[in-house]
């Protein structure tokens, strides 16, 4: 069932298109990025620079970064873009160092490994979904995890 | 001569009166069927179905593995291989700062201190060192790129406008038009 199409309730049985919320959402976000259209290049730029910036310290021989960090942001900033124009809920989370793996929101590259999650390498993106009042999370890209075990094995 | 030229005179004021009243009554023809053509396009917005998403779900979890995959090759081929480089000081310090830039960054450090792990150890082994810069690359994504409502809106335009299209979403049009 598409958000679009579902209806929700409040306690006084009032009904409310929730299409009607997400086209605010949607026009209201379409509008800010024509507002920043001009100063876009500007912020794509310092976002750039503050990456390559943190990056540089971890290189282990010296070696020019900067197209390849440019080819991300501009990737990453494209989707972004894409979601600010859309109608739905999307969310963007980080898994906390420590909690316990879950499947049906992470995604573990080695199954080896073990133990809790230790880090984060890409991000959970979710869709906030209204079913006939209820509401609910749709995982709509599971995040990367390297679990504990990692860091004991190499560290 | 002049019997003639009145008679004809007559007959054309008689086909431009007819006219008259053949062009008024099409011109009232053309204002009934625009109305109606605008009752009909009123009519069909009324019954189409509501406009889902832009782009379907597939369309996004294939760009993101694109972005995803990118990444890991990329991050792999840079920052592989041994190094005998030593962080200083400094560069820890911008490194934890960087790491504390989202909310997980704290747990992430935990997990360090309980495994007797540290920047400079991470640094060191290939693997823990590619792993690191991508959770600093999500930490970046998430916190710059994906988590504001608009890229390029200020923070003090952003978390406002996010925090108050959360209470439309959560209570409806309807009810924020009755509560507030």
């Amino acid at each position: 069932m598409q958000v679009s199409q579902c209806v929700f309730s409040d306690s006084n049985g009032k009904e409310q298109s929730v299409t009607k919320v997400l086209t605010v959402r949607q026009t209201i976000g379409k509008a800010l990025l024509y507002h920043h259209e001009s100063t876009q290049k500007a912020t794509r730029d310092n976002l750039i620079v503050n990456l390559e910036e943190i990056l540089r310290l971890l290189l282990p021989t010296t070696r020019d970064i900067r197209p390849k960090v440019r080819e991300l942001v501009k990737r990453a900033i494209q989707i972004a873009h894409l979601i600010t124009c859309e109608q739905a809920l999307f969310n963007c989370d980080l898994c906390h160092g420590g909690s316990q793996f879950k499947g049906d929101v992470m995604y573990l590259p080695d199954e080896n490994q073990r133990g809790r999650v230790f880090m984060c390498t890409f991000p959970y993106f979710g869709k906030r979904l209204l079913q006939n009042g209820r509401e609910r999370a749709h995982c709509l890209f599971p995040a990367s995890v390297e679990l504990e075990s990692i860091v004991r094995e190499f560290a | 001569m002049l019997a003639g030229l009145d008679s004809g005179f007559r007959e054309l004021s008689t086909q431009n009166h007819q006219l008259r009243i053949q062009m008024n009554a099409t011109l009232d023809s053309r204002d009934e069927i625009e109305k109606d053509n605008a009752a009909l396009r009123t009519e069909i917005l009324r019954l189409r179905e509501p406009p889902g998403q832009d782009y379907s779900d597939d369309v996004y979890f294939k760009k993101l593995n694109e972005l995803n995959e990118v990444t890991q090759l990329w991050v792999a081929a840079m920052f592989k291989g041994p190094t005998k480089r030593v962080l200083d000081a400094e560069a820890e310090i911008k490194l934890s700062n960087a790491l504390n830039h989202h909310r997980v960054g704290e747990s992430i450090l935990q997990v360090m201190h309980e495994n007797r792990c540290t920047i400079q150890t991470l640094f060191q082994h290939s693997i823990t060192r590619i792993v690191f810069v991508r959770q600093l690359i999500a930490i970046f994504l998430c916190s710059e790129v994906f988590g504001p409502f608009c890229l390029g809106t200020p923070q003090e335009l952003d978390t406002p406008l996010r925090k108050t299209m959360e209470i439309v979403i959560d209570a409806g049009i309807a009810m924020c038009l009755l509560r507030f």
